[in-house]
């Protein structure tokens, strides 16, 4: 089981800020929130091309999916994925 | 550097203050910090710098005043629209304090002319409106290895993070590529909180008050009034900080 801590409009979407969930990677992990967790789709995309997350930053223990392997990053028992937009203003 | 008796009165409540003491205010006096960017972050973030009594402060801005700043952006009155941002906060900031150096840089930072506007400071403090001006000003604190104290906001929510080169992960390591640049929508308070916080760092950082907020990212949600801490951790590919 994983650890996916939501931020911002992603937790909006799932009603809150933390769930566990089984998945071996992140692409299950996209699939399996996309397909619980209907009001989260338009943000986390069912897109295939981990270019297309640019607008959303997924860390694995704390290292951005975009270093490691996208959406084929695997996933192991007590990783802790967080989830959130990336924000500029100021 | 030693205090003078008028800022040892000035300054009396915080230099009480045990881990803080003295040395904590001699090393404000010795820091040059650069604010990069006088709007809603700048705003909060110069007060308090100022009022702390960080010996230098640049402030770095080319934009001129209008009146859809003025929900946040605190250091700028109705009377200053038109004016730019950097002659505003200077005439404030000296008003506030004037035992210490206040710069105002009217200048658009750019990758020529970063490394030249960050010359002899002793830290940056993010308070940008964008990703890419904070890309150049990453990659410029990693070159002059000097800290980086990054805050961003967009309507109820906010980030900050503090940065150590080589120490700690740098922007790009958590935000790899520059979103679409679009307009923010800011509620006021955002950059007051999270300069606030940015303000803090810088303090603690030079009074070597240790728990910074270094390999964490804060992320604030002031609708849910929540602050959850992230672990973030270096990227060895970082195309700006990896090995």
């Amino acid at each position: 089981m994983v650890t996916v801590r939501l931020f911002a409009v992603f937790r909006d979407a799932v009603g809150k800020k933390q769930v566990i969930i089984p998945a071996k990677d992140i692409r299950e992990l996209v699939e399996s929130l996309n397909s619980k967790y209907e009001k989260i789709v338009p943000f986390l995309t069912k897109t295939t091309d981990p270019l297309v997350l640019e607008d959303t930053i997924i860390l694995v223990n704390g290292r951005s999916i975009w270093f490691l392997d996208g959406l084929e990053t695997k996933l192991k028992e007590e990783d802790v994925v967080s989830i959130f937009p990336p924000i500029g203003g100021g | 550097m030693t205090l003078t008796n008028r800022e040892l009165k000035r300054y009396d409540r915080q230099i009480n203050i045990q881990e803080f003491g003295r040395k904590g205010q001699e090393n404000l006096k010795k820091a040059h910090v650069v604010v990069a960017g006088a709007g809603g972050l700048g705003s909060s973030v110069s007060l308090y710098l100022t009022a702390a009594g960080i010996g230098h402060i640049s402030v770095i801005d080319h934009e001129t005043i209008e009146l859809s700043n003025l929900n946040r952006q605190i250091l700028h009155w109705e009377k200053d629209i038109g004016k730019s941002k950097v002659e505003s906060a200077v005439e404030k900031l000296t008003q506030i304090n004037s035992d210490i150096e206040i710069t105002g840089i009217k200048e658009k930072i750019n990758e020529e002319n970063v490394l030249k506007l960050l010359k002899g400071a002793d830290a940056v403090v993010d308070c940008m409106d964008n990703f890419r001006t904070r890309f150049i000003l990453n990659d410029a604190i990693l070159k002059l290895e000097i800290p980086f104290f990054h805050g961003a906001c967009y309507g109820f929510e906010g980030r900050a993070t503090t940065i150590i080169p080589k120490k700690t992960p740098c922007l790009r390591c958590i935000i790899p590529k520059s979103p679409p640049e679009r307009k923010v929508p800011i509620m006021g308070t955002t950059p007051g909180t999270i300069g606030t916080i940015q303000a803090t760092e810088v303090i603690k950082f030079f009074a070597g008050i240790k728990l910074l907020l270094t390999n964490k990212l804060l992320i604030y949600d002031s609708r849910y009034l929540t602050y959850d801490l992230i672990k973030i951790e270096r990227n060895p590919k970082c195309p700006s900080c990896g090995d």
